[in-house]
Order: C-alpha cells, then sequence, then structure tokens
C-alpha cells in the first residue's frame, strides 16, 4: 500500500503547539526558538521513519518537554538536541516495548531514570535502564500499570546501587564518635 | 474505492486513537495499514449495500459518513453469521472428516471469539482448510467466514437427503482413509450422483460395474467438453429437482463445481480410467498395492 497516506496522518501543523510549551518551561530557564522548534519536529519525522510509526494528534515532543523540563541536567545549550535524543529514544522503546506500555508511563520511568539512575546520562538510560526494562516487558511483565511508571527499576537493576541507610548509619557514627 | 486518502486519513486517526485508549500519540506503520484496512472494509461493506450505494453514487456521502455508516453492517453481519452458524450446528454432520470437523466445529467458534469488528474487521483469522466448492477467495473477513457457512449450510442440505450410512459408504468407496482427507465430501457425494443418473443406475446400489462404466465411457466420449458440461448440469438439475423441489441455492452451489467434474469425467473417460473416479481405492488394488 502506499505509504504517502502514513505522512499525511503526521503532517498536522505542530508548530504553535511546540511553542506553546515554552510558557511552561521558561521558570525553568528553558525555551526554544522557532528554528529549535523547526529542527525538534524534522527530526521527528526521520525518527518515525526509522522506528517505523505514525504518530497522529500532538505528537509526543509537547509531552517529553513538560516531562523532563524540571529536570536538573537539563541546560538551555543542550536543551533543543536532549529533547531531539529523547523523542528518538521514545519511539525507539515503543517498539521495543511492542506498545504495551502508554506514552505517560513510558516517560515517567525515562524521567524517573534520568534524574536518579542516569543523572543525566542518556547512553546509560536507552542502552541500561531501557532495555533491561524492555526485556521485562517482553517477557510479560505488567507492574508498570499500577505504579504508572514510577518506582519500577529497582526491582530490574542488575547494579548494587548508593545505600543510603549504610551512608547515615557510617555518617552518625563517623560525627557522634 | 471513490474517496480520496486526505478524507481517509482523519478517520483513521480517530480509531488509532481509540485503539490505543488515547494512551499513544504514535503506532506502528503494521498498526495504521491494520487500521486503514478496518476503515476500508467498514466503508466497502456499505457500498455493497444496494440501496446505500443508490445515495454513495449521488456523491452526498463523506467518507466519514460512510464509514459510520458501514460500521455496523460489520456488525450487522457478523450476527447473521453467527445465527446461521448456530442454526446449523445441532444437526451438523461431517461423516467423521476431521477437516471438514476441524473447520466448521473447532475453528469458527474461534473466529467468533477473536474477531475484532472495529479494529480489524478485514482479518479473516481462520484459514478455512476445508474447501467449499464456491470460490470465496476474493472475500476477507466476515464476509468470507459468512459465504464459508452458508456453503456449509448448502453442503448439509445436500447431504440431509442420503441416510448417514449411505454417504459413508459412497466416501469409503471413494477412499478408505476419507476421516482424514483435505477434500470436498459434497463433490464427492456428486460425482456419485452424476455415475448413477448417467448410467441409469438406482442410488441404493453403491458399486458400479463394468457396464456401467461403459455406458458412461460411451457418454462422455462421445461428446465434447462444452457439451459433457451441459450434461452433467442437466443431470444435476434433474437430481434436484427431483429430491430438493428445485432448491436454486443448492442447484447453483452444486454447479459450481459441475466444470470441474467434467473436465476430470471427460479426461479419466479418454484414458479409460473412469473407475478411478469413482473409487481411488481401486487404483491401489490393481496395482497390488495394500
Amino acid at each position: 500500500m502506499d505509504k504517502d497516506w502514513m505522512v499525511l496522518l503526521q503532517q498536522q501543523n505542530q508548530l504553535s503547539k511546540m511553542m506553546e510549551v515554552n510558557r511552561a518551561t521558561e521558570r525553568y530557564g528553558l525555551s526554544l526558538s522557532e528554528q529549535d522548534a523547526k529542527m525538534i519536529l524534522a527530526e521527528r519525522n526521520q525518527a518515525l521513519q526509522r522506528e517505523r510509526r505514525v504518530e497522529f494528534g500532538e505528537g509526543i515532543a509537547p509531552q517529553i518537554i513538560y516531562e523532563f523540563c524540571d529536570s536538573d541536567f537539563i541546560e538551555q545549550d543542550s536543551y533543543a538536541d536532549t529533547i531531539i535524543r529523547l523523542q528518538e529514544i521514545f519511539y525507539m522503546y515503543k517498539n521495543e516495548m511492542q506498545d504495551e506500555i502508554s506514552d505517560e508511563e513510558l516517560l515517567h520511568f525515562m524521567k524517573e531514570q534520568f534524574e536518579t539512575v542516569c543523572f543525566g546520562d542518556l547512553d546509560y538510560l536507552t542502552g541500561t535502564c531501557l532495555a533491561i526494562f524492555s526485556q521485562a516487558i517482553r517477557a510479560g511483565y505488567r507492574g508498570y500499570r499500577a505504579s504508572e511508571g514510577r518506582g519500577e527499576y529497582g526491582a530490574f537493576d542488575e547494579v548494587k546501587r548508593w545505600d543510603y541507610d549504610l551512608y547515615l548509619e557510617m555518617l552518625k557514627e563517623l560525627c557522634w564518635r | 474505492m471513490r474517496y480520496k486518502m486526505e478524507e481517509l486519513v482523519p478517520i483513521v486517526g480517530k480509531l488509532a486513537e481509540k485503539y490505543t485508549a488515547f494512551e499513544s500519540t504514535s503506532i506502528s506503520y503494521e498498526k495504521a495499514e491494520q487500521l486503514m484496512g478496518a476503515v476500508l472494509y467498514s466503508i466497502h461493506e456499505l457500498e455493497t449495500e444496494e440501496w446505500e450505494s443508490a445515495v454513495l453514487a449521488g456523491g452526498t456521502v463523506s467518507a466519514q459518513q460512510a464509514y459510520e455508516m458501514g460500521a455496523p453492517y460489520v456488525e450487522k453481519k457478523t450476527k447473521a453469521a453467527l445465527d446461521l452458524y448456530n442454526q446449523i450446528l445441532p444437526e451438523f454432520v461431517c461423516y467423521g472428516n476431521k477437516c471438514l470437523y476441524d473447520t466448521f466445529v473447532k475453528g469458527l467458534p474461534e473466529f467468533f471469539r477473536w474477531y475484532d469488528i472495529k479494529f480489524e474487521p478485514q482479518n479473516t483469522i481462520l484459514t478455512l482448510d476445508y474447501p467449499v466448492l464456491k470460490d470465496i477467495s476474493a472475500y476477507t473477513g466476515i464476509d468470507k467466514i459468512y459465504e464459508f457457512i452458508k456453503c456449509i449450510r448448502l453442503e448439509q442440505i445436500f447431504f440431509s437427503k442420503f441416510p448417514t450410512g449411505y454417504v459413508e459408504g459412497v466416501l469409503r468407496g471413494y477412499n478408505r482413509f476419507y476421516k482424514d482427507m483435505a477434500e470436498n465430501l459434497c463433490e464427492i457425494m456428486l460425482i456419485s450422483v452424476i455415475g448413477h443418473v448417467l448410467a441409469m443406475k438406482p442410488l441404493l446400489e453403491q458399486k458400479f460395474d463394468k457396464v456401467d462404466y461403459l455406458r458412461m465411457q460411451q457418454i462422455f466420449g462421445q461428446n465434447s467438453l462444452e457439451d459433457v458440461k451441459k450434461i452433467l448440469e442437466k443431470a444435476v438439475a434433474a437430481f434436484i429437482q427431483e429430491y430438493y423441489e428445485s432448491d436454486r441455492g443448492v442447484l447453483e452451489y452444486l454447479n459450481e463445481s459441475v466444470e470441474g467434474i467434467a473436465v476430470r469425467l471427460k479426461n479419466a473417460a479418454d484414458y479409460g480410467t473412469l473407475s478411478h473416479m469413482f473409487c481411488t481405492d481401486c487404483v491401489g488394488e490393481r496395482n497390488g498395492n495394500p
């Protein structure tokens, strides 16, 4: 079947919507120029094509921005590039998770790991956190539906993380000695 | 199809939103194609309805309206197919043939269980392994299933006039492993009936003898293929008139296979192997095989 209709499906003008999100992100010191917004939308089309997906409605970029705008690890200099990368990762893992997870659940999971496990490292987010979690979803895990994608990674994490209890215990011991 | 892609795409977009329960803003190409197929299928359903076609010809129905009007027809047809299936099932006989049993008794309930009227009405789900006499390959989804059930109904009507043991005898005569065959049982029965009509032999006498084969040999040998086809059609029509009160449905259904039977019988007559058409097991026996 001719794929032109799929292009039509996602050709709705989303530029104004992208510019609208600036109102919400300005208080975090982040804003997109019209050129940035156009670049994000152009990259979106390429990412969708690469991942063989069709987007309809408002698109995912505004939602990514709303979710990540208060991040400690996103700065104005790399803002547009980070959104582009997050967009690519999002589409890739929608496929990897076989569309079992909703947009909101995936975004919550991505944001949480980006802040607490990856500390802004997108390579770690995609290569480790999302790879492990998508494997669990493909194997039939559905616990994220109840948690909306929050607090999920701990059960699947293969790395021993910083133990806050042990840290506090040691701190008390050192300070009170 | 009379609608442009620009008109269909927003319908697919809305359907995609419903499919994802508004929880996803994107879908895979494969899913988008499936949903476009669902939209086209529903519109096609509307176009096949006569009175609706007249409205469509006037050009007053938009693609969105056509989809909204067509979708209920899919549901209506599914209900009609299920009703017909339930009507046939209590009296259904398959003479121990696994292919017919598996397709009709095991397969069709699974179809009705999994058929997705809204998001994938074009999916036939089943391979419908039992071959019916009518060519239903052009159909998909519920259209194909409904046609298949209608064919089985006509076959059951055809078989209903014969005692079970008699049909089993004919089938066993044709192939002793008839229970494992993936062939149309009705056609085998029809060939036997045609043989009886042409040999002027009572149906109660199941086996054909040399005199019967000679008589048939004469008929097929002296006539062209076209004439043989006409002779068979007449024989079938006479039989249907006699035992089925000229049931047009059964007659038309059986006539679907007459051309094929004519070719096979004519060919068999030309090569002096008519007996193989009525008893394939005889081939093995003659060759000394078990």
